[in-house]
């Protein structure tokens, strides 16, 4: 074996890729288990992955034939019950570990110098991730599929002069139709999740590894100093057993809820004469939905929403405060609380039918911006807490 | 200066408040419990007896395409008496919010009909006429059985998904003690080693 893992190294570094990034990779020992939100995500991704590559040899991209190929699918097909709830439920696994990564970064102010470029791939990641996971809710063909996608299509009606043009472009078609299907099809399966979300994290990890995790404390860590410990084997048995954890609620979901995260009127083929009640989006869209239906005006909207992402960018610059971690920052830690909690309450605002609430849901989304607005005006107030020293971690 | 040393105690109250939470939820799926979504009597007899009567009061209009069941209608014909096909019904439990939710609407529709022939009291705006005789003694219970059988067409691996699920489950609650205390034991010393 050694022989072997010589012949190859003087041709390939892998033994040194192993080493950096695995093995001796230091690490804080002082992060606590939000921290493991990114590696759950990082093993959603791949049962993604290898689920659609399974059900890709069975689907049928083709309006006439793609409802029935899913149900061909769930009856004919060995094991094809199994491989296509794990794909249609994975979602909800992969966004749940997502926003909780995401609210790590927000809370623990990992995007603070020197981590902007990881916060803005992550950024990348997530909207990629809504993109791939708008386009794959089209593929079954049912009835939440067509009108979902009509919608969100819709929205880019909006822009100025070219809109009706554009969203002729972006459908293939005047109506979502079997060119609309195509191309979500194949940006699906191909560009989006092997080329742009797969990179993107290769970035993300490769700008991680550049200047090493941050930590609970928020304070800088020397590579070779006591608060940092080699990433095998205590981070892999940590990740390990948290990934088993949630893995064994996500089975149980597959394997005896399989529809609670769908929509029933999804199991109705997609008929282009008939609109349903409601058209609600999937969970991990509703905040936003809430931010689009609180401004009255369809461009407000559609700019609030695409908005209400696009301003985490700026986190780095609107957050001017030295210190990191809420943890040693009262003010920053309720106004943050306060935000999630703003998050959660618009989930449930865009879960109502439309017109229920308008005053609440409006009153949240201010707070949603309020909130970035606020950012640089907190260090004015805030009396920040003593940091600790690397050698108390 | 030890003033924000990191307890571990309380982290590891955290995990093990996680795994008392698990463990009990993981051995009542692994026994098989049945989901309470489904209250429904899913017997072999019940199922068979269901389809017997489909393919008697429901099959001369309604098709179960996934099932093998064409309706014995033609579109044509269809087209002349209702206006529109009759939809299939292989999926219309789980369009009608599945389990037991579905299987209950199939169930009032089919006892919906009043004494006024040809309505529906719950569903006064479909076109359907009463599928089962009203002077039929079995009138409720076929309806039922008809319900529990387009239950089951609606997702005929149920019954091995249950039961798979219940190994996969039983498996993931051990590999995931396993790995738990793995991990225990790899962070042996390391938070409380003097720096």
């Amino acid at each position: 074996m050694s022989a072997l893992r010589e012949w190859i190294d003087r041709r390939f570094p892998l033994t040194e890729f192993i080493e950096k990034h695995i093995t001796t990779y230091p690490t804080p020992k002082n992060l606590n288990y939000w921290w493991n939100f990114g590696s759950l995500a990082g093993v959603f991704l791949m049962v993604q992955i290898l689920t659609g590559i399974w059900l890709t040899m069975y689907y049928k991209p083709d309006t006439n034939l793609a409802f029935d190929s899913v149900q061909h699918i769930m009856r004919n097909v060995n094991y094809g019950w199994l491989i296509r709830s794990l794909h249609a439920i994975g979602p909800t696994g992969f966004f749940f570990a997502v926003y909780l990564h995401i609210a790590r970064g927000l809370y623990y102010g990992s995007y603070k110098s020197p981590r902007e470029l990881i916060w803005w791939i992550g950024l990348a990641i997530y909207l990629s991730l809504m993109a791939e996971a708008f386009m794959g809710y089209l593929l079954p063909w049912g009835q939440m599929s067509y009108w979902g996608a009509t919608v969100v299509t819709d929205f880019f009606s909006a822009i100025p002069f070219i809109g009706a043009d554009f969203v002729v472009w972006l459908r293939g078609d005047f109506a979502v139709g079997d060119p609309t299907l195509g191309r979500f099809f194949s940006l699906h399966t191909t560009l989006i999740p092997l080329g742009v979300i797969g990179g993107l994290v290769v970035m993300h990890l490769t700008a991680l590894h550049r200047v090493g995790s941050s930590n609970p404390a928020g304070i800088d860590l020397d590579k070779h100093g006591p608060a940092v410990i080699p990433f095998a084997p205590s981070y892999i048995t940590k990740d390990l057993w948290f990934i088993s954890l949630f893995f064994t609620l996500y089975l149980y979901v597959v394997f005896f809820q399989p529809d609670f995260f769908l929509e029933p009127i999804n199991s109705e083929p997609a008929n282009a004469l008939v609109t349903p009640a409601d058209i609600v989006p999937e969970w991990y869209f509703l905040p936003f939905y809430a931010i689009l239906r609180s401004i009255p005006q369809k461009l407000g909207g559609v700019v609030a929403m695409f908005g209400s992402i696009l301003i985490l960018a700026f986190l780095p610059y609107l957050d001017r405060s030295p210190v990191r971690s809420s943890r040693y920052r009262p003010v920053k830690k309720v106004l943050t609380w306060l935000f999630f909690l703003d998050v959660l309450f618009l989930g449930y605002v865009g879960l109502q039918p439309p017109g229920t609430m308008p005053l609440l849901g409006r009153a949240a989304t201010s707070y949603y911006f309020l909130y970035f607005l606020l950012l640089p005006l907190i260090p004015a107030v805030e009396k920040v807490r003593p940091l600790p020293q690397e050698n108390e971690i | 200066m030890k003033t924000c040393r990191p307890s571990s105690g309380r982290k590891n109250a955290f995990s093990m408040a996680i795994m008392v939470i698990l463990f009990p939820l993981a051995l009542w799926a692994a026994a098989g419990a049945e989901v309470p979504t489904t209250g429904l009597d899913m017997s072999d007899a019940t199922i068979k007896r269901g389809e017997e009567i489909f393919r008697s009061s429901c099959q001369a209009c309604h098709s179960l395409k996934y099932s093998g069941y064409k309706a014995r209608m033609s579109a044509k014909d269809a087209q002349k008496a209702f206006g529109k096909m009759p939809p299939d019904l292989n999926l219309m439990t789980k369009a009608r919010g599945g389990g037991s939710k579905g299987a209950a609407y199939i169930y009032a529709l089919l006892v919906s009909f009043n004494d006024t022939l040809e309505k529906n009291s719950i569903f006064p705006n479909i076109v359907m006429p009463p599928a089962l005789s009203k002077d039929d003694p079995e009138f409720a219970r076929k309806a039922k059985y008809v319900a529990a059988f387009l239950e089951y067409a609606s997702d005929p691996s149920e019954r091995e998904r249950k039961s798979l699920g219940g190994y996969v489950l039983g498996y993931m609650v051990v590999l995931m003690a396993l790995l738990y205390a793995l991990n225990r034991r790899t962070w042996k010393g390391i938070r409380e080693k003097p720096s």
